[in-house]
Parts: structure tokens; C-alpha cells; sequence
């Protein structure tokens, strides 16, 4: 049986659960099956005995070493990473719609115009475009935001609470909390709801991603179907394996998934707000 | 010129795209009424619908009512849009946008890459590597692939005569592509196919007579007359403009930024000092009042008003879509356009006429995907 090797530095998270799970789907019905290949420190070595191609889950693999595998031949895609210039193909969320459906929302259909805005890991692509996008969508509504009100997250919901309930020693002035990822979201959720503020009422949240936990915590979020991630990399390992040369990156559509964390403006005419 | 006779095969070819059309546009849904909406014998309708239905595009999904008279049930016919998929490619300088789609428009994925030129042109093997990353991703199978770019295209024969900013010329395209995949590929210029877009798939309500202007680097025009594209649009960037300069020199961004670094020293108090400007920047500057924003703005809009006068005292289209990174500028340019051509055009014209910006950069490629569909399905 054909093998395709994920390359990920945790098996813990929802998100890489759900990539794993979109790419076994997908491998089985094209007759391959999946192999977890754990990778926590740069330095681990690679084992590509009986691997026929490589998905590789963010900035697992130092870009250097993923050029390397490319030059061994071995078909490779990228989920949530992409290295320019390289004939790699990647996929990844549509990171760019997903915030400008987020600010359009806060602001057009809620009435929104100041913020928190709370980073992802900064060595991560989908980090970075999340914050720049979010910030090109400020310019575009005209709003200025504080520099201090972008604080720390890291994708890690302890970090993202934490530098909530700094910040929240800092000022209670804002309307709406933008998370860079749901789970950041929820524990972020839970540290404004002990300091007395109401959500939604007196302060918005939503975030990027979606699954059980932001469900649970009834939170609005904007949503990337994550198996399609995994479906999408394990198509392009195999249409290389049947040799087509590939590049560029395939981007999942998002939605807005309203739930109870933010109140649209004709929620706030009817409650008389 | 006088025309042959149509072959059989091609007769059959479009009596199959008249049905197929026919349920797609939900005119018909059964043997019967597809017989009396196109005319064809009903024996014809049954050889034909059994083909469609083995080919996948069509399914039989029940029994419909008795008419009047009474008589068996029709059997009802529902198009199937996942049979097939198609590709919509749009490059734009050196990015490309490719759209995985149904046959009814509905977008499965999207591809994006940017490609360095090689000695001033744009390598096909590297378009082929970002065609290739979309093919592997289909579903079904590819029907055909549509292809937009800037520049003169002989659409008729799929040869980009003319491509500066692609450094290609009189490059035979729609063959090499059609020899990569074993598909049919169709090209055409972005705005033509912007402006098809917009038609086909509703989003300007389907006016009747379009316009688009795409601004980039290159400005170029699109136009659609009673619903049908017309294939000689394409640059108008050399169009001369009142104060002694073009149309390309008045709007690229290009020029634009070259401006905004003049006034820099007579305006040093400006907020537009960052190496990484665009549009964007642009109008929050402007809501600020900045005086380099400012200057822009009016250089910008008159120039853009100018061109509209022209078009709309030309063609007297009924919608104005003004396309490209420039649709960033938003509300205040639309207002801005408007007073201008209450000024210039007569108001029983200027107010017969609707402006929008369409900051979609998926508007080509859709489009290129509409023109394969109606090409090889008859379906618009």
C-alpha cells in the first residue's frame, strides 16, 4: 500500500486531528493510506523508508529541510505554510477573506469600531496573514487602532488569556475582542466573563476557526472546513506522484458562523440598545 | 462569404446544447415540453436526453403532473452541475488566479500563485505548474479551461497576438493548453471576461449594456452590447486626456506613486510615507484630509472622469463597473465620478447611466469559465 507520511510537530490539537483525519479520508479512497510522523525539534531525522509523499502541517519542518525533500523528488504539499518560489504546492485557509468577512461583519452589520486583536504564532503563515490582513481592513473603514491593542496570543489559549487579563487591567476601553484562532477565543471568552463584562453586551468576541469547543461556548466565529485542508494537500501529493509539476497555494473558503458572542445591530434595535 | 452546410455531427452538437440549455435554464423539464420549446421531433428529444443522461448531465428525477388532456406523467429532467468541472484561469503582471468550478458557476476551490518572468516573459511550464495544482483536485472530469490576460487576443483562435506586460506575442496559448490536458481552452482578454462575468452570473442584474474598465498597470476596457461580449475591447491606456497626458499616465499606480514621491517635499507632514503604499492607504489618507491625498484624488478622479464621458457619450451604457486594485478607493471616488459627469453629460443621459466598483479579483477568471461553458454546452 502506498504511503503518504504527515509530517507535524503535535497530535494534540483539534486542527492537526482534523487535517489528519481529511487526508486518511482522502488517501483511502485513492488506495494509500496515512502514517503520523511525529517531528518536535527541528533536529529530529527524518525516516522516509516506505514513504511515497509528504504532507507537512505548518512550520513543522524549517523551510531549508522541506527544499531539501523537493530535491530528493519526494511530492510534497503544504497545509497552512507555503515557501515561495519552489515548485511546492500548498494549502491553506483563505486567511485573507475569512478577516475581511470578520471586519465587515464587526463594522457593517454590527456597529463596530474599536478593537482588540489577538495574534496567532508569528512564525506561522496563517499568524502573519491574519494580522496584516486584519490591518489592511482597518485602513479600508478608516479606523485607527492603538498599537497596544494587539496583544499576544501564539495560537495558545493559556498565552491569549493571559495577555487578556493584562490588557483588561489596562483599559475595559473596546467593543470587540478579534481572535486569531477559536480556541485562543474561548479561553480569551472566559477571562471577560470573570470581570463582570457581559458578552455580548458589553463586549464582542469572534474568531477565526471553528469546532466543538467554539459551538459550546456559543461563540461567532468565521469557519474553515479544516478536513478540506487535508483533502485538498493529499490530492496534490498524489497528482504529483502521477507526475504533474505543481505550485501555488489552494485557499478554503470561510464563512461566518453567527452565534451569541457578537450583537448585529438589528439584535441591538430590538433589545432597545 | 458563402457558408457549407452544417455537418450532421455539428447539427446533433447543437440540438444537444439547445436541451441542454433548455433544462439548465429550467425552461423546460421533461421529453415533451423540451419538444415544443425547441421544436425538435420528439424521437430527436429521446436520442439525445438518453445521451445527456449517460453522459451524466442529466438525471431523471420522477414523475412531473398530467397535463390537461390527461396521459401518462412526464418523466422530469434535472441537470446535473457536478458532471463536469471547469477551469477559469486570470493572470494579471505576474500573478495567477485559478478557479476550480460546476458547470452551474458554483466555485469547489481557489488557486493563487505569483510567477517571476524569465528574460521579460512569463514562463507557460510555470502557468502549467499552477494549472496542474487545480487539475489534481477534481472531482469529475474536466470539461475545459478558460483563460484571461491583459492585452489583444484573437479569442477566435486562441492566440495572445499582444501581451507586454506577459512578454507574450503571437503566442498560440489555447493550443498548448488544449495539447496539456486534451480539453478545449479558450482565451480571452481580463476585462472582456470581467465584464462576461458580471452578466452571466447576475452580479450587475444582467444590464443589458456593460462596461467595465479594468485599472491596473494597463488600462483596459470591456464591453458587453444586449448581452453579448464584444471582442475588440482591450487596452485604452494610450486614450489622450485634457491635460496633455494619458489615461495609463493619469491612473496606474505606477504613475501614481511616482507622484505621491514629488509631493513628498512640499507636503512633509504627510501620513503617506510608508514604502509599501496602496490604494488602501490612499483613502484612509484622504478621510484625513491629507494634502498628498488630496492631490491624488482630484488627478485620479479627473482622469477617470474624463474617460467615462467618453464612453458613456459613445456606447450609453447602462451600468459602468470600474474594476482593479483602484475599487479600494471605495464610496468617495463613486461620489467623486458621479459629480463629474453631471457636469460633462447631459443629466438625461448621466442619470440613465449606474456606476459600481468591483474589487473582485475573481471577476475574470469566472468569466473565463462562463465563456468555456458556453462554448462547449451552449449554456450562458
Amino acid at each position: 500500500m502506498q504511503t503518504i507520511g504527515i509530517i507535524t510537530s503535535t497530535t494534540d490539537s483539534i486542527f492537526h486531528q482534523t487535517v489528519f483525519k481529511g487526508a486518511d479520508d482522502e488517501a483511502k479512497r485513492h488506495h494509500y493510506e496515512t502514517k503520523i510522523m511525529l517531528h518536535e525539534s527541528p533536529d529530529d531525522p527524518i525516516d522516509l523508508d516506505g514513504i511515497d509523499g509528504l504532507l507537512i502541517i505548518s512550520n513543522t519542518l524549517p523551510d531549508e529541510k522541506t527544499v531539501e525533500l523537493h530535491k530528493r523528488r519526494i511530492p510534497i504539499s503544504l497545509v497552512s505554510h507555503h515557501i515561495s518560489n519552489i515548485t511546492v504546492p500548498s494549502v491553506m485557509p483563505y486567511n485573507e477573506q475569512g478577516m475581511v468577512k470578520i471586519v465587515n461583519y464587526l463594522v457593517n452589520s454590527c456597529g463596530y469600531t474599536s478593537f482588540v486583536f489577538i495574534r496567532g504564532d508569528m512564525r506561522q503563515d496563517d499568524g502573519i496573514e491574519r494580522e496584516q490582513i486584519f490591518r489592511r481592513e482597518l485602513l479600508r473603514h478608516i479606523i485607527t487602532m492603538p498599537e497596544t491593542h494587539f496583544i499576544q496570543g501564539d495560537f495558545l489559549p493559556e498565552t491569549a488569556a493571559e495577555s487578556m487579563r493584562e490588557f483588561l487591567q489596562y483599559t475595559h476601553d473596546f467593543e470587540a475582542v478579534i481572535v486569531s484562532d477559536f480556541l485562543m477565543a474561548v479561553a480569551v471568552k472566559d477571562v471577560i466573563e470573570k470581570t463582570g463584562l457581559r458578552i455580548p453586551q458589553d463586549v464582542a468576541v469572534i474568531a477565526f476557526g471553528d469546532g466543538t469547543p467554539a459551538q459550546r461556548a456559543n461563540l461567532t466565529t468565521v469557519d474553515v472546513n479544516v478536513l478540506e485542508l487535508g483533502k485538498r494537500a493529499v490530492q496534490q501529493i498524489i497528482g504529483q506522484r502521477q507526475g504533474l509539476t505543481m505550485r501555488g497555494i489552494t485557499v478554503v473558503h470561510t464563512q461566518i458562523i453567527e452565534r451569541g458572542t457578537c450583537l448585529p445591530l438589528r439584535a441591538k434595535s430590538i433589545n432597545g440598545l | 462569404m458563402q457558408q457549407g452546410k452544417a455537418t450532421r455531427a455539428q447539427l446533433k452538437e447543437h440540438n444537444r446544447q439547445l436541451i441542454l440549455s433548455s433544462v439548465f435554464n429550467e425552461v423546460a423539464d421533461n421529453r415533451a415540453a423540451l419538444s415544443l420549446i425547441t421544436g425538435l421531433a420528439k424521437p430527436t428529444i429521446s436520442d439525445i436526453v438518453g445521451d445527456l443522461i449517460e453522459d451524466g448531465y442529466l438525471i431523471e428525477v420522477g414523475r412531473g403532473k398530467s397535463t390537461n388532456s390527461g396521459g401518462k406523467r412526464p418523466r422530469l429532467l434535472e441537470f446535473v452541475a457536478h458532471a463536469r468541472e471547469i477551469i477559469g484561469i486570470s493572470i494579471s503582471g505576474n500573478d495567477v488566479l485559478a478557479l476550480l468550478s460546476q458547470i452551474d458557476g458554483q466555485l469547489i476551490c481557489e488557486h493563487h500563485s505569483h510567477i517571476q518572468q524569465e528574460d521579460g516573459k512569463l514562463p507557460i511550464e510555470q502557468l502549467i505548474a499552477v494549472i496542474n495544482a487545480l487539475v489534481s483536485q477534481t472531482d469529475a472530469p474536466l470539461l475545459g479551461l478558460g483563460i484571461g490576460v491583459s492585452g489583444s487576443i484573437d479569442a477566435d483562435n486562441g492566440v495572445v497576438k499582444k501581451s507586454p506586460t506577459l512578454g507574450w506575442y503571437n503566442l498560440t496559448l489555447g493550443d498548448r493548453l488544449e495539447q496539456e490536458y486534451g480539453v478545449p481552452c479558450f482565451v480571452g482578454n481580463n476585462t472582456e471576461f470581467a465584464t462576461k462575468a458580471q452578466y452571466i452570473f447576475n452580479l450587475e442584474n444582467r444590464t443589458r449594456n456593460l462596461v467595465t474598465l479594468l485599472i491596473q498597470d494597463d488600462i483596459e476596457i470591456g464591453i458587453a452590447l444586449k448581452g453579448q461580449a464584444y471582442h475588440h475591447g482591450g487596452s485604452i491606456g494610450n486614450q489622450p486626456l485634457s491635460n496633455n497626458t494619458t489615461l495609463q499616465n493619469q491612473l496606474s499606480w505606477t504613475t501614481l506613486i511616482q507622484r505621491m514621491d514629488m509631493l513628498k517635499s512640499q507636503y512633509p507632514s504627510s501620513i503617506l510615507t510608508d514604502a509599501d503604499l496602496s490604494f488602501l492607504h490612499l483613502r484612509y489618507a484622504l478621510a484625513l484630509d491629507d494634502p498628498i491625498a488630496l492631490a491624488i484624488y482630484q488627478d485620479m478622479s479627473q482622469g477617470l472622469g474624463e474617460a467615462l464621458v467618453w464612453i458613456i457619450n459613445l456606447i450609453r451604457p447602462d451600468h459602468i463597473a470600474i474594476a482593479g486594485d483602484i475599487a479600494d478607493m471605495g464610496t468617495p471616488l463613486l461620489s467623486r465620478l458621479q459629480e463629474h459627469l453631471e457636469h460633462y453629460v447631459s443629466s438625461e443621459i448621466s442619470q440613465s447611466v449606474t456606476l459600481s466598483l468591483s474589487p473582485s479579483p475573481q471577476l475574470s477568471a469566472m468569466g473565463a469559465i462562463a465563456q468555456a461553458r458556453q462554448n462547449l454546452l451552449g449554456i450562458s
